[in-house]
């Protein structure tokens, strides 16, 4: 990769992207950081807490006493995988040749991804699952767009419970060889087979290695 | 046998044997048992050899000889004979290596005479056999040691010398030579007569441009290309002769479209320019722009914009030479004219996309020195303010504003800032008369604006800030109304980037001019604290603010002043901890900072540490029942101020500080830290004893970290050190609170980790802990194993510091995992063996391991860290089970919660990095197919923490067996 394809893509700002956090808890700046470091009283919680006192809820041998934000979560309420979670598993996954992340490079966009369920039903309380990602390469000729498709399926498929089928394409009419890539990026052996090949996976590793 | 005979013998079968005989060879001739034309003689048949090994062999045997010898030992005739012998045996192509080698020796010699040096220059230099076969690196060092021992003589050869030289060096690649070759090359061009032969000489010295030399693995040769490419500059700069040849050929290669022949070419023409001088460079300045400008205009790489910006700086620079005031007629006159004519034509419309460029431009030349800046503001400024007025939309104003900020920094650069100590030019700063011009579009920028406009009021605060910085420029009451500006946004401003900036400038503000910081901020932003809790956390920004201004020292003393007051108020009030917690954090915030920033934080020791442990302690003693400060998170703030303070102190004086803390503590007396009642504490104060408090209890948080602080060599001052940790022991064992306990707990594993050290002291630990370990064993509840806790703690403290103590204490505690009664409590009690503890770190000279570099450090994950070493190899002996729990804990169940699901796949994800590969690889499989299973919880946050587990484990690679 010698020369750059696109050397000069238009770039989002870190804080602009989509995020789960709240808009106070995500523009935290250093100055309310600090104010936050010294005026946050250590909750009663925190400050009872004894490894070695046992615990209400049984077993607390691994609690750490060290993150109570999440204190309030409620145990019972369940959380689906939604767009905006398998947007944070694929948004921080670095361009093969820019020091970027695929979400800073709108390569990834969040109205592009797109969740479906199954209804579950008492004989089948898991079922199948699906998830679209299409992705929007820089530029429309970018040879890149089947790497930079092949580490977004290959990162899904590592972190997504197996009920979920995956299709990985690249968004109508930004890419001149749509179909051809797409052939190739939901053809099962094709994906086998270019995850043997040690120079490819060497650039996904790469690639991979950022994921937050 | 003859000496040379036996050396062909031996050379091949035992090199270091062929060599003693060289050197008994030369002893010999020493001891006169043996003459030098006795020894060349020997040589004949085997250098008429008609095998060409016996040949080289032979010649090498006599460079070892003479290498073996005494320098001092031949005269000046033998010197010349041997010399003449050598270069003769130069036009014999075998043995050439061998050949130079006893140059080397010989050259080496106290009798070499300059003669000798010029013959065997010319030797090399006319030798036609180097056309056709590859020197060998020692004719280099020959060369390279005459070039420094003789170089006058090698003067005297006159110019066929340079091009010998260069015929001789010809097409050497081999990047050890090329070192050598090039400081030889300048040293050429420098000293020796190249009139004739100038561009040869650059040719030879060119023809390596750019380097492309790219270090091999393991740099066989320990020389970087940036060796190469500064040894090369220095000869391309060594002559402004070269001037000629060398700007063209550049800037055709500036045309290249390898960024790094693009990245040497700037820097070669600013190294030229600024050595060549002005009279050259004037002759260049106008093609040089030329090419340059179009580096920066249309700039794709940052990094080349800052190389061309600097070749643009480094013209003006030279041009500058000598020049004290403008002079129109001068070249940098000419060429500052050229310069910003084009720059001021870009910045007509200033959002096009040169425009930002063009301001860079300006800012380069205008450091270049003060006649430039001169010109060049002069040049510029009008205009400026000509098209500023000029423009309507506020984009265009916002980045005209933004284009004059790096013209404020080059004038600072050339004018300095408040405080230096450098005298300032003696031109006038023609900035000056646009002053006032500048202040009111500044001000009305940021204060005038709607609030919206962010980046436009942000341009207007920049400027201010940067303009209030210049030496002399402002006056103080214009500065200080600024400072006003920025008191507003800081504290009004709802643009969190605004407060954020506008807190920066009064930062900086605060090291160039603190008494307006002191006279103006500090007034408005206490009135912003209020007297009591009032609800909203009203008070964290400002203290936060405050905190962050107070780093140097006079507005530190201010701030501990108001700080304190405050914190007077704010207890009588009463309302709540969580003020006067927030108010003592800042102090030591502003502490943590200036120790970080390499300032002695001891010397505050007197201000700080007996005014809050009296404030603290008193009302625990007389009949009030204490305040806010003894809540346990104020205490535990106040511990970590005194022990950031008693950690930065001299021994000597750690001791006197200890010895008041024990009479506080320990021994009941009286203790001059004791500001107020000294006698009510004496008397009233017990919080380790028996019986004592709950309140005075916890004050132990307090004295436990000024221990921690202390170093190693300062004794604890007790009389009977067994007999002191037995009470603390003793009070661990049924602690008031959990914070007492941990306290506690800490003091043991300090004492134990710093001054258990003699053997009646080892003996005396090994005996209670094996009656402690009886306690316990035979405990049927958690409760009933009260010393389980210290146990833990004292094993921690010993393996930091590796003592083979531990390791018994350690094994025991494993026996416990499965103890249906206490696993429970033995499992946390592993956390807290893994994990670092504040207290007992390597700042607070606790003894341990130094385990900085430790990827699982920088991992910072907060359940299990490895600072232990010696508790990893236990945790590899129960990987199996530990694997078996911490999966079943990672799906959801009743007792399995958020939090312990969360925490057993963070513990999870350690063990890769944490243990040995071969410990882990054979439950990667295992563990990839579990984690299936949590990938798909119910829980967000589970499932986050379960898909880095999975990457991590994944990250570990292949057994090799694998199908």
């Amino acid at each position: 990769m010698s020369d750059i394809i696109n050397a000069n893509p238009t770039i989002l700002n870190a804080s602009d992207l989509p995020t789960r956090l709240s808009e106070s808890r995500k523009k935290q700046s250093s100055s309310a950081y600090i104010a936050d470091s010294i005026s946050r009283l250590p909750t009663s919680k925190t400050l009872l807490h004894d490894p070695f006192a046992p615990s209400p809820g049984g077993d607390s041998a691994y609690s750490s006493g060290a993150s109570d934000q999440d204190d309030d979560e409620d145990e019972s309420a369940a959380e689906d995988i939604d767009e905006q979670e398998i947007y944070d598993l694929i948004s921080s996954i670095s361009d093969p040749e820019h020091p970027l992340s695929l979400g800073e490079l709108a390569v990834i966009n969040l109205p592009h991804i797109h969740v479906t369920h199954g209804t579950p039903t008492p004989s089948n309380p898991h079922p199948m699952s699906h998830v679209l990602v299409e992705i929007t390469p820089t530029i429309n000729h970018c040879s890149l767009a089947t790497v930079i498709g092949l580490g977004v399926r290959v990162r899904l498929e590592q972190a997504l419970p197996t009920r979920f089928r995956i299709d990985v394409k690249i968004r109508e009419g930004t890419h001149q060889s749509t179909d051809q890539v797409n052939k190739q990026l939901n053809d099962k052996e094709r994906v086998a087979a270019a995850c043997e090949n040690e120079t490819l996976m060497g650039v996904l590793s790469n690639m991979l290695a950022t994921c937050k | 046998m003859e000496p040379v005979q036996e050396y062909l013998i031996a050379i091949d079968r035992d090199p270091d044997e062929a060599l003693s005989i060289a050197k008994a060879t030369a002893k010999r001739l020493e001891n006169k048992e043996l003459i030098l034309l006795g020894l060349t003689k020997s040589l004949g048949e085997y250098l008429t050899n008609d095998d060409r090994t016996i040949r080289a062999k032979a010649i090498g045997f006599y460079a070892s000889v003479l290498a073996a010898l005494p320098t001092t030992l031949l005269s000046p005739a033998q010197v010349s004979v041997i010399t003449q012998f050598l270069c003769d045996r130069l036009e014999d192509e075998t043995g050439l290596k061998e050949v130079s080698q006893g140059l080397l020796a010989v050259a080496g010699m106290t009798r070499f005479q300059p003669e000798d040096s010029v013959m065997v220059m010319r030797s090399y230099v006319s030798n036609e056999l180097y056309d056709s076969s590859p020197r060998k690196s020692t004719d280099c060092w020959v060369i390279d040691k005459l070039m420094s021992e003789k170089r006058e003589a090698l003067k005297e050869i006159g110019p066929d010398f340079a091009t010998g030289y260069v015929d001789l060096v010809n097409n050497e690649k081999d990047p050890r030579n090329l070192m050598i070759v090039f400081s030889n090359l300048k040293a050429i061009i420098v000293e020796f007569d190249i009139t004739d032969c100038e561009e040869a000489v650059f040719d030879a010295c060119f023809c390596y441009f750019p380097i492309t030399f790219k270090q091999p693995p393991n740099d066989p040769y320990g020389i970087t290309a940036q060796d190469l490419k500064d040894r090369l500059k220095d000869c391309l700069q060594a002559s402004n002769n070269f001037a000629v040849f060398l700007f063209p050929q550049l800037l055709e290669k500036l045309d290249s479209h390898s960024a790094n022949t693009k990245k040497d070419v700037l820097q070669t023409i600013t190294a030229c320019s600024l050595s060549y001088g002005k009279n050259i460079v004037a002759n260049y300045w106008s093609t040089l722009w030329d090419a340059i400008k179009y580096e920066v205009l249309n700039a794709s790489d940052d990094d080349l914009a800052l190389e061309a910006l600097e070749a643009i700086k480094a013209i003006a620079v030279s041009l500058s030479a000598k020049l004290t005031t403008i002079t129109r007629t001068s070249s940098l006159d000419k060429y500052l004219k050229a310069v910003t004519k084009e720059c001021l034509t870009q910045l007509r419309n200033p959002t096009a996309k040169q425009a930002k460029p063009s301001a860079s431009i300006l800012s380069a030349i205008s450091t270049a020195s003060a006649v430039a800046h001169a010109t060049t503001i002069q040049a510029v400024m009008p205009g400026l303010m000509t098209i500023y007025d000029g423009l309507e939309e506020i984009a265009k104003q916002r980045n005209m504003l933004q284009a004059m900020l790096p013209l404020f920094d080059s004038t600072a650069e050339i004018y300095g800032v408040w405080g230096e100590v450098e005298l300032p030019p003696s031109l006038s700063n023609s900035l000056e008369p646009f002053k006032d011009k500048l202040f009111e579009i500044y001000s009305k920028a940021l204060m005038g604006a709607a609030k919206e406009e962010v980046s436009f009021r942000m341009s207007g605060l920049n400027g201010l800030t940067k303009m209030s910085r210049i030496r002399n420029f402002f006056a103080d009451n214009e500065i200080g109304l600024i400072v006003q500006f920025f008191d507003e946004i800081v504290l009004t401003d709802e643009k969190i980037d605004m407060r954020d900036t506008a807190l920066d400038s009064l930062l900086i503000l605060s090291r160039l001019k603190p008494s307006l910081i002191m006279e103006i901020t500090f007034p408005a932003f206490m009135a912003k604290l209020p007297d009591k809790e009032e609800g909203e956390k009203s008070y964290d920004m400002t203290l936060s603010a405050l905190a962050q201004l107070s780093v140097e020292r006079p507005v530190f003393q201010v701030l501990l002043t108001r700080i304190f007051n405050k914190l007077n108020i704010v207890l009588n009030n009463k309302s709540g901890p969580a003020y006067p917690f927030a108010l003592v954090s800042s102090i030591l915030y502003v502490l943590r900072k200036k120790h970080e920033l390499g300032r002695d934080i001891s010397l505050h020791y007197s201000r700080i540490v007996p005014e809050l442990v009296t404030r603290t302690l008193i009302p625990l003693a007389n009949a009030s029942g204490g305040n806010d400060l003894s809540h346990e998170a104020v205490l535990d703030v106040t511990g970590s101020i005194v022990n950031v303070i008693l950690r930065a102190m001299e021994a000597e004086k750690q001791k006197e500080v200890l010895n008041e803390f024990f009479k506080i503590f320990v021994k009941r007396e009286r203790s001059t830290m004791i500001t107020a009642d000294s006698d009510l504490i004496a008397e009233r104060f017990n919080p380790l004893e028996q019986g004592t408090s709950p309140p005075q209890a916890s004050t132990n948080i307090i004295f436990a970290s000024a221990v921690a602080a202390i170093r190693r060599e300062v004794p604890l001052p007790v009389d009977d050190l067994p007999q002191f940790l037995t009470r603390i022991i003793g009070l661990a064992q049924f602690p008031y609170s959990p914070g007492h306990r941990r306290s506690l707990l800490r003091l043991i594993s300090v004492i134990v980790n710093k001054y258990i050290n003699s053997p009646e002291e080892h003996e005396f630990l090994q005996k209670a802990t094996d009656e402690m370990w009886e306690g316990v064993k035979t405990a049927d509840t958690a409760e009933a194993a009260f010393n389980l806790p210290t146990l833990f703690w004292i094993a921690k403290a010993l393996a930091l510091r590796t003592d083979k103590l531990a390791e018994p204490i350690v094994g025991r505690l494993m026996e416990l995992l499965d103890s249906e009664e206490l696993g429970a409590s033995v499992g946390r009690g592993f956390e807290v063996l893994l994990s670092d503890d504040p207290l007992l770190c390597k700042e607070n000279y606790a003894v341990s391991l130094d385990l900085e570099d430790s990827a699982i450090k920088t991992a910072s994950i907060d359940t299990l860290s490895v600072t232990v070493t010696e508790a990893t190899s236990l945790v590899s002996e129960h990987i199996s089970s530990l694997i078996t729990r911490l999966l079943a804990a990672s799906s959801p169940s009743d007792v399995n919660t958020i939090k312990v699901r969360t925490a057993a796949l963070r513990c999870l994800s350690i063990f890769p990095t944490a243990l040995n590969i071969s410990v882990v690889i054979p439950y990667k499989r295992q563990i990839m197919r579990a984690l299936l299973k949590p990938l798909d919880d119910p829980k967000r946050s589970v499932r986050k923490e379960a898909v880095d587990c999975r990457a991590r484990w994944f990250a570990l690679g292949e057994l090799k067996d694998d199908d």
